[in-house]
Parts: structure tokens; C-alpha cells; sequence
């Protein structure tokens, strides 16, 4: 029973140091891209995605089922590739643990969480009501479906978004190895 | 008044450059240091972020220096003149 915390609280240390390294590794990729102006080139692809996923969930009736299943799940794929390259861009305060952040990098998460709450309990309320709008048609449990897993999956993707809409260059003196002085 | 506009109105200077190219430290040791994000210390540079008071104590830990003689609501003169002024007085 007292060695039975002890054990988990280490096998969780190790996790974390992992998940610590697998993030100090993720940090060195892709350098030539950690811009603000590739980020936000991102930001459009993963919004392009988001658009092309709620716009074939709202024409679903409009166009053959096989096209518009078709084109979300196309949307999917377009959002998911920039949302993973986001992701390796905005590094631990997107994807990190919260333990494993510093100061700064919790105020980021904070603010973007909260935005990103707002704007997912937004789309929810959405989303209820479009279900409430097509409830008398016969084909409503698939339409509100694809709407609300549109509209999810736009919410789960807004918290990387923002930041990598807002996060500043990256300053090269921040990863610079040597001192500037005499020592 | 909220975080942001104190921040504005109120900021907080700090002399981590002078202090870090003094002693030779780059500002990924002296995030190793404190236990921050190489960023972190960059961002503090810049004023871009305020350090809580923990941090501040450990930043001013690994310079052996008072808070004070660190961080300042008032623009800090140049270490240069500082020095010249009151070893010539």
C-alpha cells in the first residue's frame, strides 16, 4: 500500500521526462518555418479546413451524400496537416503538459484555453440549434452529426490557432549556446 | 486594473542584458539556470513578460544581486555611469 504511490508517482516522473524530451526534440524541426509568417500561412490552411468541413456538413442535402462525405473528409485531411504542423511550430504550450511549461508559457496556455473555451461553447450552442432547425427532416441524425463534428473539430483546433496567430518571432539569441561576454 | 494595462502604465525594467553579457552568460544558461525556457528569458529582455516573484528571487539568486539591483519601476541608467558618478563623488 506505501509503495504503491511511490511507484506510480515515478512511473509518471519518467512519463513526463519523456514527453520532456520528445518535446526538446519537436523544437529543433522544421527550423527554417518558425516564423510568425509561416505560422499564420498555417493558421489559413487549418481554416481552410475548418470551412471546407462546415460548408460540406450545411450543403450535405444539396449535393450527392458520396460528394459531400467526400469533401469533409477532404476538409479533414487539409485541417489536419496544418493543424500537426502548428502544432510542432507552437511547441509545448500548445502540446505540453501543463507541469512542463514555465511561467510564461502557463500565462500563453491560460489565455489561449479561454479563448478557446468561449469560442467551442459558441459553436456547441450552434450546432444545437442547427440540429433543432433540421430535427423534422428525415435525414437530420446524419446532417447534425456532420455539423457537430464540423463544428468540434473547428473548436478543438481555435486554442492553436490563436497562438500561432499571435506568438512572436522566434529570437535566434534565445537559442545561442555561447555567452556574449568574457565569462 | 488588469495585468495588461498595469503593465503598460506601470512596467517593470530590468537589467538581465548588462547583467547576463557581464558574466559571459548566454540566455539559455541562464534559463537552465532558473529552470525557464531559454524564450522565457527573451521575453523578460524585451519586456514582452513580467516575472513572478518567485522567479525574479531566482534570477536575482544566480547574480547574488538584491531585487532591487535588478529590476526597477524606473528606467535603470547605464551600469557605466553608475559606477563613474559614485566612484567619483
Amino acid at each position: 500500500m506505501t509503495g504503491k504511490p511511490g511507484r506510480l508517482a515515478a512511473y509518471w516522473e519518467r512519463q513526463l521526462d519523456k514527453l520532456d524530451e520528445q518535446e526538446t526534440r519537436r523544437a529543433r524541426k522544421l527550423p527554417t518555418w518558425r516564423t510568425r509568417r509561416r505560422r499564420r500561412q498555417l493558421v489559413a490552411v487549418v481554416l481552410l479546413g475548418d470551412l471546407v468541413l462546415i460548408t460540406s456538413a450545411a450543403s450535405f442535402k444539396l449535393a450527392a451524400p458520396w460528394f459531400s462525405l467526400g469533401t469533409w473528409f477532404g476538409g479533414f485531411a487539409i485541417g489536419a496537416v496544418g493543424f500537426v504542423l502548428l502544432r510542432i511550430l507552437t511547441g509545448r504550450i500548445s502540446s505540453g503538459f501543463s507541469r512542463l511549461l514555465d511561467e510564461r508559457e502557463r500565462d500563453w496556455r491560460h489565455r489561449i484555453t479561454f479563448i478557446a473555451f468561449l469560442t467551442l461553447s459558441f459553436l456547441m450552442t450552434v450546432a444545437m440549434f442547427y440540429g433543432l432547425a433540421i430535427s423534422p427532416q428525415h435525414d437530420s441524425g446524419i446532417r447534425g452529426a456532420m455539423m457537430l463534428a464540423a463544428l468540434l473539430v473547428t473548436g478543438s483546433t481555435v486554442s492553436t490557432v490563436v497562438l500561432g496567430w499571435s506568438l512572436p518571432d522566434d529570437d535566434p539569441e534565445d537559442f545561442l549556446e555561447e555567452g556574449n561576454g568574457d565569462g | 486594473m488588469s495585468p495588461v494595462r498595469r503593465g503598460k502604465e506601470l512596467p517593470i525594467y530590468n537589467r538581465l542584458p548588462v547583467l547576463r553579457a557581464e558574466r559571459g552568460l548566454s540566455r539559455a544558461a541562464l534559463a537552465a539556470a532558473v529552470e525557464v525556457n531559454p524564450q522565457t528569458i527573451g521575453a523578460l529582455e524585451r519586456g514582452d513578460h513580467y516575472p513572478s516573484l518567485d522567479l525574479a528571487f531566482r534570477i536575482c539568486a544566480v547574480f547574488g544581486l538584491p531585487v532591487e539591483a535588478v529590476f526597477s519601476r524606473e528606467p535603470f541608467a547605464p551600469l557605466s555611469t553608475q559606477v563613474y558618478r559614485e566612484g567619483g563623488a
